[in-house]
Parts: structure tokens; C-alpha cells; sequence
């Protein structure tokens, strides 16, 4: 299975649901952007479907983070020509404002394990949420509470989650 | 904090939820420890973003995979091809067509047609849309097996076994009734008559009468049937409680049609139905219980989410 390379649907597909997540939270922290980071990631599956005879599935995971990579080098070198062409342009463009807030990777690492730790139920009404952008009262009829118990653990989840980061618990 | 009006993550938490506004904790708040607010809140947006399923953006990519013209073959293939078909053509203009006929038989039906085979040893198969099936002529008596893509419901006479071969998985039986669908990574089987034995990439197992099982990617899901017969015989599609994802391969399935799903999280679930015959009309009927709205442009949906 490892020596097979890529050109099957499944397998490819295997490939994508196992490594894409991981290469688009390496593509994010690269850029500094979501949107970038997700069409890079897009790029870098094509490419990979393109090239699929010669990748098997064991070198799948460095093919791909070598691709992102260089994908990142070039937007890099292209930003860099055209910093130096207009200069003196954007170094006035310099004022720091909260919404343009720049999160380090240290820092969401942090939250990451923050919300990780939540205790189940607070993290499950958490993820319903934010991740499935379910409203209150649907996740009250899919758990069958109430709504009123909905908002009163995603209340707790918000504040565990601070507690975690801030006192390390 | 300035005033130890109330505990901080509590404000964090009622903040978090829309019960007080940027100003509200302003005025509580060191502009240090605002500031660290709004990173936690934009670290939990990004999350919610980097955590969500890809499967979207896999939809996507698949499609323009498809949308693309086949691989370009490598130099040695195209060398090897021109030799090749010289001497293929030779070889057929002394020995004839005879031995080229290997009595592969192959079938196919076009977008929202359906179509009526009997086998050679009077099994039945009713083809759903775009679907194509193919099985060896002489070796059949020996061997009861045929590869489908697609959908198709199978009435076997008894006798050996009987199998049907697919990307996804296998199902064998001896004399029984039962649909088999496989089509991208959906892998549906349903069984109405007899013992149906599955085996997919995943699993495998046994069907009973009533019971259907419906494998996605690697979530596998069993399901009970009460009809007789699968429902598109009616010129329709019947869901019960199945991710919409499905709905949405049966849809481009019937109708020729693709879905651009980048706008919207498909992760719900549909229980309704949508005619064969009247492509707006099923389009209506399956995005509006779920409060999406679409835009039709040539073959191509785009899906969005109601706000």
C-alpha cells in the first residue's frame, strides 16, 4: 500500500483527508492569511494529482509540505520586488490597530491545547458552535436541552478556555 | 482591570457571547488586557477555520480534476503508442476482428435515463442514471461477475454466486433483489430480497431484507428500508436522514449538473425527496427545507447559505 503511488482515487483521497488539515494550518502561519493559505493548499493537492506517478503514499507527506513550501518562497520573492519597487510606499502604512492583530504560532498553540483540555461538555457544545456554526437551538435539539443549558455551557466552555490560558490549569 | 467589577473571565465569556460590547469592556479594561482579548478572539476564529472539515475543498478539488483533459502521457507511452497502433491494426486486417472480441459486454445510460438488461443467465438489471456496467459474455456461466459504476438495482436468478465488483467495495450473492450504488466515495448498498454479503475498503458484513448500508469515506452507516423497491423506479429520489452530500451526488448524478459547495458547510442531514423529470423543481425541493439558496449558471450550482 505505502509503494503505491498516487493515481487512485482512493488513495488520493485518503492522502488528502489524512495530511490537508495539517498543511493548511502549516500554510496559515507561513502567510499570515487564510485565504492564501487555502488556495496554496489547493494548489498543492492538483499538483500533487498531476505529479501522482511518481509520489508514492509513504512520501506523500514531504511532496506536499516541500510543494507549500516553495509555493511560500516564490509569493515571498515576488512580494519582495515589488516591497522594493515602491518602497518608500508602505513603510508609511504603519500604524497598529487591534483588528490587525498578528496571532503567533506559540500563541495559538496555546489555545489550540486550551480548547483541547475543555471538559467534554463544554467542548462539544464549543465545537458545535464554532466549528459547525450551529446555532444555540439547534444544538439544544441535537443534544435535547434546553437553550438556556446551551448558552449556560458554552458560558463555562468561554470560561475555562480563559481560565486555561491565562492560570495555565 | 481596573475595577474588580466582576470576575475577568467571566467578562471574557459574556463578551465572547454578545452580551457586552467593545465599548462595555473598554472601559473596564487595561488596553493590555483588551488587547489580549481581542487576540483570544481572533485565535478562536482561526481555529474554528483551520479545525473545520476540508471536505468542501476536497469536493473542489476533485472537480477540477475531473474538469481537466486526461493526463498527459508520459514520452515513452506516446513512443510505444505509435508503434503499437501500426502493428494492432496489421494484426487485425490478417486475423480479423474475431480475436479482438473478447466478448466483453458493456453498458451504459446517459444523464436521468434508465435502462432494462437481462443477463446471460436471466438475472435481471435495471440501470439508474449515468451509469455504466460490464461483464465477460463467455465466462459468465462459470463466473457470475460484472463491474458497475453507478447505480443499479439486480433481481439474480439462484445459482452460484452472483458478484458485483465496484471501486468502493464488492457485494456477493446467491439468488436475491438489491441496489447497488457507488459513485465518488458514496457506497451504497441496499438489500430487499435474500442474504447480501458487503465487503467495502472499511468493513464487511451482511445484509439482511429491510437493511442498507451506506459507507462514506469511512464512516459507515446502516440504515432499514421499507419499500419493495428502490424509489427512482418511481422517477424519483427518497432520502431519509443522509448527509446531504449524498443528495447532492445523486442530484449531479441525475441531472448532468455540478455543486460549487465553497459557500456552505455540508454537513447536514436531508429527509425528503426530488423528482427525475424537473431539474428546478428538485432543486427547490431539497435546498429549501434547508434553508440554502443557489444560483444556476450552465451546468454548475453554486450553493449558499441563507443569511
Amino acid at each position: 500500500m505505502n509503494k503505491r503511488n498516487l493515481c487512485s482515487e482512493t488513495l488520493f483521497q485518503k492522502a488528502f483527508f489524512e495530511y490537508a488539515k495539517d498543511l493548511k494550518r502549516f500554510l496559515f502561519f507561513k502567510f499570515k492569511d487564510m485565504e492564501t493559505a487555502e488556495d496554496i493548499l489547493q494548489e498543492s493537492f492538483l499538483k500533487l494529482w498531476k505529479n501522482c506517478e511518481k509520489v508514492t503514499y509513504s512520501k506523500v507527506k514531504s511532496y506536499l509540505f516541500t510543494i507549500a513550501n516553495n509555493a511560500f518562497l516564490d509569493v515571498k520573492k515576488h512580494e519582495k520586488v515589488v516591497r522594493d519597487y515602491n518602497k518608500s510606499y508602505v513603510e508609511q502604512n504603519k500604524t497598529v490597530s487591534p483588528e490587525f492583530l498578528i496571532i503567533e504560532k506559540e500563541f495559538y498553540t496555546k489555545v489550540e491545547r486550551a480548547i483541547a483540555s475543555l471538559p467534554p461538555k463544554q467542548r462539544e457544545v464549543f465545537i458545535m458552535s464554532k466549528i459547525e456554526k450551529l446555532k444555540y437551538k439547534e444544538i439544544a435539539q441535537k443534544l435535547d436541552i434546553s437553550v438556556k443549558a446551551v448558552e449556560k455551557r458554552m458560558h463555562q466552555a468561554l470560561k475555562s478556555f480563559k481560565e486555561r490560558i491565562d492560570y495555565k490549569i | 482591570m481596573k475595577k474588580n467589577y466582576q470576575n475577568i473571565d467571566e467578562l471574557f465569556a459574556d463578551w465572547m457571547m454578545g452580551k457586552r460590547t467593545d465599548k462595555d469592556i473598554k472601559m473596564l479594561l487595561y488596553e493590555d488586557e483588551f488587547v489580549h482579548f481581542k487576540k483570544l478572539q481572533k485565535s478562536i476564529e482561526i481555529w474554528s477555520e483551520l479545525e473545520r472539515p476540508l471536505t468542501p475543498e476536497y469536493q473542489k478539488i476533485l472537480f477540477k480534476i475531473k474538469k481537466a483533459p486526461s493526463k498527459p502521457k508520459n514520452k515513452i507511452f506516446k513512443l510505444a503508442m505509435r508503434v503499437v497502433i501500426p502493428v494492432a491494426a496489421i494484426l487485425l486486417l490478417f486475423f480479423g476482428i474475431e480475436i479482438f472480441n473478447d466478448f466483453n459486454v458493456s453498458i451504459q445510460t446517459a444523464y436521468g435515463e434508465q435502462k432494462n438488461i437481462q443477463l446471460p443467465d436471466g438475472s435481471e438489471v435495471i440501470l439508474g442514471s449515468h451509469t455504466s456496467l460490464s461483464y465477460n459474455k463467455k465466462t459468465w456461466q462459470k463466473k457470475r461477475e460484472l463491474n458497475l459504476q453507478g447505480q443499479a438495482y439486480f433481481k439474480v436468478t439462484k445459482g452460484q454466486k452472483f458478484l458485483v465488483k465496484t471501486k468502493l467495495g464488492n457485494v456477493q450473492v446467491l439468488g436475491t433483489r438489491f441496489e447497488v450504488v457507488s459513485r465518488k466515495d458514496i457506497f451504497n448498498v441496499i438489500c430487499f430480497e435474500g442474504k447480501v454479503a458487503v465487503s467495502s475498503l472499511q468493513n464487511e458484513m451482511v445484509l439482511l431484507p429491510g437493511k442498507a448500508v451506506l459507507i462514506i469515506g469511512n464512516k459507515v452507516q446502516e440504515q432499514t428500508v421499507d419499500n419493495d423497491k428502490p424509489d427512482w423506479f418511481r422517477g424519483e429520489s427518497n432520502f431519509e436522514n443522509v448527509p446531504l452530500k449524498v443528495v447532492l451526488v445523486e442530484l449531479e448524478n441525475q441531472y448532468n449538473i455540478r455543486f460549487d459547495t465553497t459557500k456552505i458547510v455540508v454537513n447536514q442531514n436531508f429527509t425528503g425527496s426530488f423528482p427525475h423529470n424537473n431539474l428546478s423543481l428538485a432543486l427547490a425541493s431539497v435546498f429549501k427545507p434547508l434553508n440554502i439558496t443557489y444560483q444556476v449558471k450552465d451546468n454548475v450550482v453554486k450553493l449558499f447559505n441563507r443569511k
